[in-house]
């Protein structure tokens, strides 16, 4: 919608500049974050802090850094959210094209099962979802908490992929059987290849979903060197005197890797969110 | 003709019948995710089902009880409380999402300079991980040194820090604004999407003809929009609905119980309180309003054309 050929110049300024402060109030809290990251000790409890800090220090990083377990849950984090990452879209992408590009008896019936499940409360199934994995001797083991994120990440995925492959055109398809090539072949060959914007974007959902993940990691990972970095943040979060320096120094470390990504590949995530048509 | 022999032509009958009918490739394309999800997600929630209407008794061995699970939990002294908290907390949610959202994107959806940066911008909030959300804010709110107090202090609007998260009368309302920040840009790109997607050339010729902006939204943008209206407000509700975290970790659904919603529950029953066939119940009435926004969100999907 082009609107700037009716638009007065001052109607123009106060819009930009509407959307100048409300992006700042958007980024306020993420600024603010920063700030109390990179400000001494004594300066964080003082009754009138400046918004720009008059010194600025890495104490707390070097403290959260030199923090037992910190570096630990980091590599634990980075093998669930990675290994999670790499199973569910392994599944979704095969039945993403399944459900995407074939009819068969019950494809409907089951379609409408991944979205029953996609948005099944997790509290509800946590609870035999603990005792099947106890009784797998799987609590506190990485395959055991990687299974359980695939309750949300593989509904999720699968459905993401169903929509980027009903976009293949059927004639490129038939094409490759005309050829002789069999499904597998298909789909591997030609399939994947076609689909892989959606599939870097369904990757990207399911690595920011699970390096955020919380309810399963604090449940079923009950040994301290097993907790992923949210968990050991709850921790710290829920001292009776909180380090809030240290806290906002781990905020920090922990956003860092999901901010580069988004920025680096904001068109693979809002193609994401909205779908493959836009 | 022998026995023998018909039996021969039956059998390739049979044969070329059985060859006829071949399993649709798109089956064993689904297969895994789906052996998968019954595993990992159907069971256990005909477990959750199994486990509210069972004891455990010591021994491990299971009696049937009934719905009387169910009416302990209807009777109970916090079951109102908690439903009551659940509708606060997922309308006033839902309500503060779309507004800001759909605003944000009825202005971003103009011409303006550095357009794919500021819209970024918009979004860092969205890929912002929960727990980092509820962090940031419970510093911002915290009674002594958060950077709310000090400013409203400073513009003289209250006198001494508020225990935002500490006291009843406002902690859902924290918790509600620390979502809505959370949350807004998922709103702002679904609807941001549909007004790109939307003809043009109509909202030109009702504006060449003088109608205002009000009535352009009312009568041109949002009966267009209406259909990702829908899927935005349902999947909103659902969000808000089955969020855990954001509570869970601010507040612990306090103080008081002021902020105890259906999911804080549940946990809280299970894991702290270790009452599984309570918890159960209490997971099978969630699913159950689950089913009915369901309903509703597969029937919009359907009106906006999707083949399910």
């Amino acid at each position: 919608m082009s609107t700037a050929s009716y638009e007065s110049d001052l109607r123009k300024w106060a819009r930009y500049g509407l959307i100048a402060v409300c992006l700042l109030a958007v980024l306020f809290p993420i600024f603010w974050m920063l700030i109390s990251s990179l400000r001494p000790r004594s300066a964080m409890f003082s009754t009138n802090p400046s918004l720009i800090p008059t010194e600025i220090t890495f104490e707390h990083y070097r403290s959260v850094l030199n923090r037992e377990g910190f570096v630990t849950s980091f590599v634990n984090s980075i093998i669930v959210s990675i290994g999670a990452t790499i199973v569910s879209v392994t599944f979704a992408t095969l039945a993403g094209y399944g459900w995407g590009k074939f009819e068969f008896p019950g494809s409907q019936v089951t379609a409408v099962y991944v979205i029953v499940t996609r948005v099944m409360p997790i509290v509800s199934v946590i609870v035999p979802l603990f005792f099947i994995l106890q009784r797998l001797g799987l609590i506190n083991t990485y395959p055991g908490l990687i299974a359980s994120y695939m309750v949300f990440l593989l509904p999720l995925t699968s459905w993401m992929l169903i929509g980027f492959f009903e976009n293949i055109p059927d004639n490129v398809l038939n094409a490759g059987r005309i050829d002789g090539m069999n499904e597998l072949q298909i789909y591997l060959r030609i399939a994947l290849p076609m689909a892989k914007p959606g599939i870097i974007a369904t990757a990207l959902f399911a690595f920011v979903l699970a390096w955020q993940e919380f309810l399963f990691a604090n449940t079923l990972m009950q040994s301290q060197d097993l907790q992923t970095v949210p968990v050991m943040m709850y921790g710290m979060m829920s001292r009776y005197t909180i380090q809030w320096g240290d806290l906002m120094a781990s905020s920090i470390l922990f956003i860092l890797p999901v901010v580069v990504l988004f920025v680096g590949m904001q068109r693979h995530f809002i193609r994401g969110i909205t779908g493959p048509d836009t | 003709m022998s026995f023998q022999e018909s039996a021969r032509t039956n059998l390739t009958k049979i044969r070329s019948r059985l060859a006829d009918r071949e399993i649709s490739p798109g089956i064993l394309f689904i297969a895994p995710a789906v052996l998968l999800m019954l595993v990992l997600i159907t069971y256990p929630l005909v477990e959750t089902f199994r486990l509210s209407v069972h004891n455990l008794t010591s021994g491990g061995v299971e009696e049937f009880v009934g719905v009387s699970k169910y009416v302990a939990l209807f009777t109970s002294d916090w079951f109102s409380n908690v439903m009551f908290n659940t509708f606060v907390w997922v309308v006033g949610g839902v309500a503060l999402q779309l507004i800001v959202g759909c605003s944000l994107a009825l202005l971003l959806n103009t011409k303006y300079p550095a357009k794919s940066v500021i819209r970024a911008g918009f979004l860092i909030p969205w890929v912002t991980p929960t727990i980092v959300t509820a962090i940031i804010f419970s510093w911002m709110y915290s009674p002594q040194f958060g950077i709310i107090n000090e400013l409203l202090i400073s513009a003289g609007l209250i006198e001494s820090g508020i225990a935002w998260l500490g006291t009843t009368d406002t902690a859902m309302f924290a918790v509600i604004v620390s979502a809505l920040w959370k949350q807004f840009p998922f709103v702002m790109i679904m609807v941001l999407a549909g007004l790109q997607g939307m003809d043009e050339s109509v909202h030109n010729a009702a504006k060449i003809d003088g109608a205002p902006f009000f009535a352009r939204l009312r009568h041109i943008t949002i009966p267009a929009l209406m259909p990702v209206l829908k899927i935005v407000l349902l999947l909103t509700i659902i969000w808000m609905f089955n969020q855990f975290v954001l509570i869970f970790t601010m507040t612990g659904g306090g103080p008081a119980g002021a902020t105890n919603v259906l999911s804080v529950k549940v946990y809280r029953l299970a894991f702290e309180q270790f009452r599984y066939g309570d918890a159960s119940a209490l997971s099978v009435v969630m699913i159950m309003m689950m089913l009915v926004f369901i309903f509703f969100y597969i029937r919009a999907l359907r009106k906006r054309g999707e083949s399910i």
